[in-house]
């Protein structure tokens, strides 16, 4: 056609079709197309190529001149045409096809979502067009199990489900509390109902993690900016905005022992007699690094100041009971005799019984030692005899004893020690009921007195009270049978005593916690007097009050308590601080004053002089901000918020879990 | 055009840097920035996917379709840069999400493709200086492959010799017959001329001058025909982007439905 | 024999009505035999002589079949100033007033407005819409009540107050027995006044075919309808120029009279262009010569005209002429202002005709009467028109060439940004029943190709021939449309066209049968062409369906300067 010049006229080129969906299908082939072209079904347009009409009778060709004009051959006799061609298999136009194709991959793609998308047997699915992404592998362990339905309700929920869904509110926050738990409320803000009550809105799992992000994303991470985003203190960064640490940061208030660090290293350590025993290692002499987080954890007493302090703590003692002075002979001891089931008869006739045994097998073996058990034993039964038979109830009372009755006595009692007038009775029903029942009598003394016998009284046995009391009953002084081992509870003259084993001796411990929890001054004054005997104790171990002053009432007793162990520093629960990495970091021992400081003008003994434990003067300096900006200020130590913060407060898992990981094992 | 596409493509860039603020705004406070971007992302897709609509209705006036397709170029980068931050990764995790980034980024890249290639392919086919329908090719070449048979016959019935006829029935027919050298001619290649010089012309030395005056018009008709071809070849291409970029539209469409419904009805 | 024959012929195929003829549809078909007789009897027609007509176009007929009569009550507007009509009046009785200036607002003459369809109707077409090409409802081509292309009586308009009116506008009278009209029928212009009725009026309406055949069967409406051509066409044009536009009637009539009214080139010059092209040979009348001296400023009252300047061995086009320009007025001046002189008084270019051209020549002597004195010295365009480099001109020389200047509405598409989609030509199919009705290809120059569509000439030959004026230009908009349902399919109009843009086509009926003609079974043709989407909502379909804003539709005036 464009070798034609008439190849614009209207009868060379007619129009063209391109909305037509089909093209000759021997032009597909470039082949001549015919002028016919296809139909709109698809089919070929004619064979022939003109539909010659009549005039006049005669057949004349009309073939148009866009196919050549009037053929020179001429219609055939019957008025048909004399050119024929063989039809041609139209071709789908390109725009056509691409409707075709569109339609092909929508039912191809939809096809696909619905074979992977919709669970038809059972078996394990190769792969999912539910799959939005593999999970952290964490979640993956202990969701495996229930498969999609762990997190997200509307799994498998049909068609039904997935609408009510989609309209509500169906994301899987709400499952994580299946496994995680939080102090409440769970949706407030840091955890904190006091946060909560003050920025009343809702948060939820997702805003900050979201899985489906790959086996080992990090689904925890949190922004400085988005701490922002609530916080009204904006912070480009830890050094520039963070507010200066608080005035004794970071100690929130005095040490449980009393290591007056200033004294030790300045003076004792120093000091030729002691030097030798001074921690070899500086701080990590005490402090073990190895075990650093928040704390860096004391180690115990026995490697640490047991190297001086040793001798002066085991052997510290308590006077139980001191057998006081009786205006009047308080005991009959015909009763006691008399008395069917009377200690002393009840021993003498045991007595007796032993005796005879021990006759007969001194006869028998004609032994020298067994005849001079059995003389021993007509000694005993003789004093016994004496005892028994004794009348001097008509003699003037001589008392044997001119102490008062210990504090601790009195204290368990509820009398006043120093008045005989007020314990006499008091004492006399202690004494008789110990002579009648031994150690059990004074286990529901301590019982009465709100004290636990089992701790308090451990190891005290009738074989060390019954004696000394029978003795005192008969207003005698008691002199402990053979050697006495002056460890544990023993009774010798006029008290029964305890004396501690070694540091740490629990019936000690008992015994200065009862007095802290319950006792009066008098008690106090026996055991938290700093001074002697059990007392001594809180030299070192700080006894605090339970309650803040402000909630102190003045008129009512404060319960007290003996802080035995190194606490950690209680800061806010949001913080959080490792030492280990910046011990690792620094090195250990001696770099740990990189920070931390000794103040030597600190009164640091003062503080363990009365029972605040917030009113105190630390040994060290303050740690200030710009310690910790000096290395984390730069561009490379994170000064991220959480590099110091928590979100959370006591995250954990629920108890099931726990089964859960065991059933796994 | 071009003017039109820099002036709208300000618009666009401002509406990614709005969303993009808004939605990094939103995940400051702690919210589901997600939804914003998604939602943004197929209303401006679905708004992209318009355009063949737009064609269909043409007789209604729904404004000019090259502010149509200048809103489609637009609109389709724009969607490129609200996948990333939607996504907020270049591939992401999930095998579904997998074949959807898939999807979208071939359906992208297609149109990029084809918006080059019909840019340029406009000037090459200016450059042949002939205009040829594309329905028309497979009847030009061979009204051209006609026109060349009638020169071999009355070449031979004026000299007698069958040598160039023999040429033309051994070598030529084989050029005339559809078109040829396709990937060297879209390329600008001179394959075609190449061929001609050493094969179309080796029958040279053998022609009379006679002949040679018909071979004169056979070389004629062999440029014509390499125009011809490079229309094809071009319009061919022009056509056949189109096979990739608007199925796989489809296919796209469907797959981020479905996405979003997993959406819905999973997470939010 | 051969009735056996035509038997055989498969008539289950094809769809057969009558042919149909010239006068198949008549101007009125309430025109009776009475009617005519009647008309033969008026003082204006009796003295025509029947025997000059052809047989197969007598008078008779002429009446018959291409006039109507029509009666106007007081206030009725009979044409439109600006509409464009096919047909011109003779006052049979009763008398017209037409307004001469100032023109009636708008809104008063009730302009028509075309048919288009509801955003509904147009949304339709995507489903009514046809595979099937060049479907019609042939039903249709045998209704009486066909809307014949024309004046659309159905759109009467009655002014009100015209008291004020006549108080407020120059207006004239048209008396009984006056011819008017014809101006716009045959030079296919708008019309250039209102004109209503001042009276119970009844109007001889003449299609402009049949005033063709009046003025070429009969010397008498020959001379009458040249003259008043001649008188109409001053005075309205003088009125309109920016020289004349100030003086006032009187002065405006000594102007009139003393001017020569001249036509160049043929009326239906696309023959001769189309000929002489197949020649390659050019014959433009020539209006004024390079290098001659004035007599008169040359205005251009209609069609085109060259002005070009010798260039080496050839001419070379700066600047082509149409309606409203004139040309020869800057030596003129400077011989008024410079006697003495004798540089720059001879002309600097020629003048040549472009087919059909109505030139005024106005006389040195109006010009220093009433112009000069009142005018700065014109600017000498020549001078500026002929900086330009060959190259620069090279578009216009070829639009002139090619005769594309007379298009308003032409195609041109920039083939840098074209990327051969045809999303245009789907475009136009989509809203013409599924046909395409243009063609992309066509000339090209450059980067841009005038593609085979309707370019809306300002001239549009293609309506000389019609037999039936089914191809007309619409009342408003001036788009050249084809009436399909009294097209015959002759082809015409489609030779006429110079430029290719008419394609006949065959139809059929909407099973896809082909229509033929019940004696001969030859099939039935339309015409058809781009209408402009004049029925479609948001204008061309094609302009707006370009993805690329390759496809422009432009007057060719602007677009190749």
């Amino acid at each position: 056609m464009i070798l034609r010049d008439d190849r614009f006229s209207e009868k060379v080129s007619p129009y063209l079709r391109p909305n037509f969906p089909y093209v000759c299908g021997r032009a597909a082939a470039w082949g001549k197309p015919c002028h016919n072209g296809p139909t709109a079904d698809g089919s070929c347009g004619g064979t022939s190529e003109c539909h010659p009409y009549n005039e006049g009778g005669r057949w004349i060709c009309r073939r148009p001149p866009s196919a050549g004009g009037p053929c020179s051959e001429g219609p055939l006799p019957d008025g048909s045409c004399c050119k024929t061609l063989t039809a041609c298999q139209p071709r789908r136009t390109v725009r056509k096809v691409r409707g075709r194709v569109s339609v092909m991959v929508a039912a191809v793609v939809i096809a696909a979502i619905a074979a992977f998308g919709f669970d038809f047997g059972n078996q394990e699915q190769v792969a999912s067009s539910l799959d939005a992404g593999p999970l952290s592998s964490i979640h993956q362990n202990f969701t495996s199990e229930q498969g999609c339905n762990a997190c997200h309700a509307a799994h498998g929920s049909g068609a039904l489900g997935w609408l009510e869904a989609a309209m509500t509110k169906s994301g899987p926050s709400d499952n994580c509390t299946n496994c995680h738990q939080f102090k409440n409320p769970v949706n407030g803000p840091h955890n904190s109902a006091l946060i909560s009550a003050s920025h009343p809105g809702s948060t939820s799992c997702t805003m900050c993690h979201t899985e489906h992000k790959g086996a080992d994303a990090n689904i925890v991470k949190m922004d400085d900016a988005q701490c922002n985003s609530c916080h009204k203190a904006k912070f480009a960064s830890f050094a520039t905005n963070h507010k200066e640490f608080s005035e004794t940061y970071p100690f929130g208030q005095r040490t449980a022992i009393a290591f007056n660090h200033s004294s030790h290293f300045g003076k004792h350590f120093k000091d030729a007699r002691y030097s030798k025993n001074a921690p070899a290692n500086g701080c990590v002499g005490c402090h073990n690094v190895a075990l650093a987080e928040r704390n860096v954890p004391v180690r115990g007493f026995d490697d640490t100041c047991a190297g001086c302090h040793q001798d002066t703590v085991a052997g510290r003692e308590f006077v139980m009971f001191t057998f006081p002075e009786f205006e009047e002979n308080p005991i009959d001891i015909e009763d006691i005799i008399e008395s069917p089931g009377g200690t002393l008869a009840a021993a003498a006739k045991a007595t007796q019984d032993l005796q005879g045994e021990v006759e007969k097998l001194a006869e028998t073996t004609g032994s020298a030692s067994s005849k001079a058990i059995v003389e021993e034993i007509k000694t005993i039964l003789a004093d016994l005899g004496d005892r028994v038979g004794s009348e001097e109830a008509d003699e003037e009372f001589e008392p044997i004893s001119s102490e008062t009755l210990s504090p601790v006595s009195a204290e368990l009692l509820g009398v006043n020690g120093e008045e005989v007038g007020e314990y006499a009775e008091a004492t006399k029903t202690l004494v008789e009921g110990v002579l009648e029942n031994g150690v059990t009598a004074l286990a529901e003394l301590v019982d009465e007195a709100g004290g636990n016998p089992d701790s308090l009284l451990r190891g005290l046995s009738n074989s060390t009270v019954v004696p000394a009391f029978t003795a005192w009953a008969a207003n005698k002084e008691y002199e402990a049978a053979g050697e006495t081992i002056e460890k544990g509870w023993y009774a010798n003259e006029l008290s029964l005593v305890y004396r501690a084993t070694a540091h740490g001796d629990p019936v000690m411990k008992a015994w200065l916690d009862y007095a802290a929890q319950n006792g009066s001054e008098s008690l106090n004054e026996a055991f938290l007097s700093r001074t002697d005997g059990a007392g001594a104790c809180t030299k070192c171990h700080a006894v605090s009050s339970t309650e803040t002053d402000k909630n102190a009432d003045k008129n009512k007793k404060v319960a007290l308590k003996v802080e035995w162990k190194s606490h950690p520093a209680d800061g806010s629960p949001l913080v959080k601080y490792s030492h280990k990495p910046h011990v690792n970091l620094l090195g250990p021992g001696s770099w740990c004053t990189s920070c931390h400081k000794i103040n030597e003008k600190a009164e640091f003994s003062a503080a363990f002089n009365q029972l605040d434990p917030h009113k105190f003067s630390s040994n060290f300096s303050s740690v200030k901000k710009g310690t910790c900006v000096e290395c984390h200020g730069g561009g490379q130590v994170s000064q991220t918020c959480t590099t110091c913060h928590e979100y959370h407060q006591e995250p954990g898992f629920k108890k099931t879990m726990m089964r859960q990981v065991a059933g796994k094992k | 055009m071009t003017k039109n596409i820099s002036i709208l493509s300000i618009f666009g860039v401002i509406a990614l840097i709005v969303v993009g603020y808004n939605a990094q705004k939103m995940d400051l406070n702690l919210q589901n920035s997600s939804v914003l971007t998604g939602y943004t992302l197929i209303a401006v897709m679905l708004c992209v996917a318009l355009l063949n609509t737009r064609k269909k209705l043409s007789m209604i006036p729904l404004g000019k379709a090259s502010s149509w397709v200048v809103f489609h170029v637009v609109g389709g980068l724009l969607c490129v840069g609200l996948f990333w931050v939607h996504t907020n990764t270049f591939w992401p995790r999930g095998l579904y999400e997998g074949f959807l980034a898939g999807a979208f980024y071939l359906v992208s890249l297609s149109g990029i493709f084809g918006y080059l290639i019909q840019r340029l392919n406009s000037r090459k086919l200016t450059e042949t200086g002939i205009e040829v329908i594309y329905e028309r090719i497979p009847l030009e070449l061979r009204e051209i492959q006609e026109k060349a048979e009638e020169y071999i016959r009355e070449c031979t019935e004026a000299t007698g010799s069958d040598v160039l006829a023999n040429h033309y029935l051994n070598t030529m027919v084989w050029y005339f017959q559809k078109p040829r050298f396709y990937w060297s001619t879209l390329f600008g290649a001179g394959n075609a001329k190449v061929w001609f010089r050493s094969e179309g012309a080796s029958v040279k030395r053998y022609l009379s001058s006679e002949e040679l005056d018909y071979f004169q018009h056979l070389e004629e008709l062999v440029e014509l025909k390499m125009l011809v071809d490079t229309h094809f070849v071009h319009q061919n291409l022009n056509k056949k982007w189109l096979l990739l970029h608007v199925p796989l539209s489809v296919g796209l469409v469907i797959m981020a439905l479905w996405h979003l419904l997993l959406v819905e009805v999973y997470a939010l | 024999m051969a009735e056996q024959q035509i038997q055989t012929q498969p008539q289950s195929a094809e769809h057969t009505m009558a042919r149909p003829q010239r006068w198949a549809q008549p101007f009125d078909s309430n025109m009776t035999d009475q009617d005519v007789d009647r008309l033969l009897s008026e003082s204006q027609l009796k003295d025509i002589d029947g025997e000059k007509f052809p047989k197969h176009i007598p008078l008779g007929g002429i009446l018959k079949n291409d006039t109507r009569i029509a009666k106007f009550t007081p206030g009725e507007i009979v044409v439109r100033e600006g509409d464009y009509g096919n047909s011109a009046f003779l006052v049979l009785s009763g008398r017209l007033r037409v307004v001469l200036s100032p023109s009636l607002p708008r809104d008063s003459i009730g302009r028509s407005e075309e048919n288009t369809r509801s955003l509904f109707g147009a949304f339709s077409q995507l489903w009514t819409s046809n595979w099937l090409p060049e479907t019609r409802d042939t039903s249709k081509y045998s209704l009486d009540e066909l809307m014949v292309g024309g004046s659309n009586e159905s759109a009467r308009v009655v002014l009100q107050d015209i008291p004020t009116i006549l108080d407020k506008h120059n207006t004239g009278a048209i008396e009984t027995g006056a011819l008017f009209g014809e101006l716009a029928a045959l030079g296919r212009i708008p019309r250039t006044a209102t004109i209503f009725a001042d009276e119970d009026a009844e109007l001889l309406e003449i299609r402009w075919q049949g005033l063709r055949e009046l003025r070429a069967y009969n010397s008498e409406w020959k001379r009458m309808i040249d003259e008043r051509y001649r008188e109409t066409a001053l005075a309205a044009h003088l009125l309109e120029s920016e020289e004349f536009g100030h003086l006032d009637d009187d002065q405006i009539k000594d102007v009139a009279d003393r001017c020569i009214f001249e036509t160049y080139g043929s009326f239906d010059w696309y023959t001769s262009f189309q000929r002489l092209r197949s020649q390659g040979k050019s014959d433009e009348p020539v209006i004024a010569r390079q290098g001659d001296y004035p007599d008169g400023l040359l205005m251009v009252r209609a069609g085109f005209a060259r002005q070009t300047v010798k260039h080496g061995n050839g001419i070379k086009t700066i600047n082509y002429l149409g309606a409203g320009n004139n040309f020869g007025l800057h030596p003129l001046y400077n011989a008024w202002k410079n006697p003495d002189a004798s540089e720059d008084l001879a002309l600097g270019s020629g003048l040549s005709a472009l087919g059909y051209v109505d030139v005024v020549r106005v006389p040195a002597s109006v010009l220093a009467e009433y112009v000069f004195p009142n005018i700065e010295p014109p600017v000498n365009t020549i001078e500026a028109a002929s900086q330009k480099t060959v190259a620069e001109d090279a578009l216009l020389e070829w639009a002139v060439d090619e005769r594309f200047i007379n298009g308003r509405q032409t195609m041109v598409i920039d083939l840098n940004s074209c990327v051969r989609c045809d999303d245009c030509v789907r475009a136009c199919a989509n809203g013409h029943d599924g046909n395409p009705r243009f063609r992309r290809h066509g000339k090209i120059v450059d980067n841009w190709m005038v593609a085979n569509a309707c370019m809306h000439c300002a001239d549009p030959v293609c309506m000389i021939g019609c037999p039936t004026g089914a191809i007309h230009r619409s009342m408003s908009g001036g788009m050249v449309v084809i009436n399909d349902d009294t097209c015959i399919g002759c082809g015409t109009c489609a030779n006429s066209c110079p430029y290719e843009n008419i394609s006949l086509v065959q139809i059929a009926d909407k099973q896809g049968m082909p229509v033929v003609d019940e004696a001969t079974h030859r099939p039935i043709m339309k015409a058809t062409k781009c209408d402009l989407c004049s029925d479609q909502l948001g204008g061309p379909a094609c302009v707006r369906a370009c993805p690329h804003d390759a496809l422009k539709r432009v007057d060719f005036r602007e677009f190749a300067h």
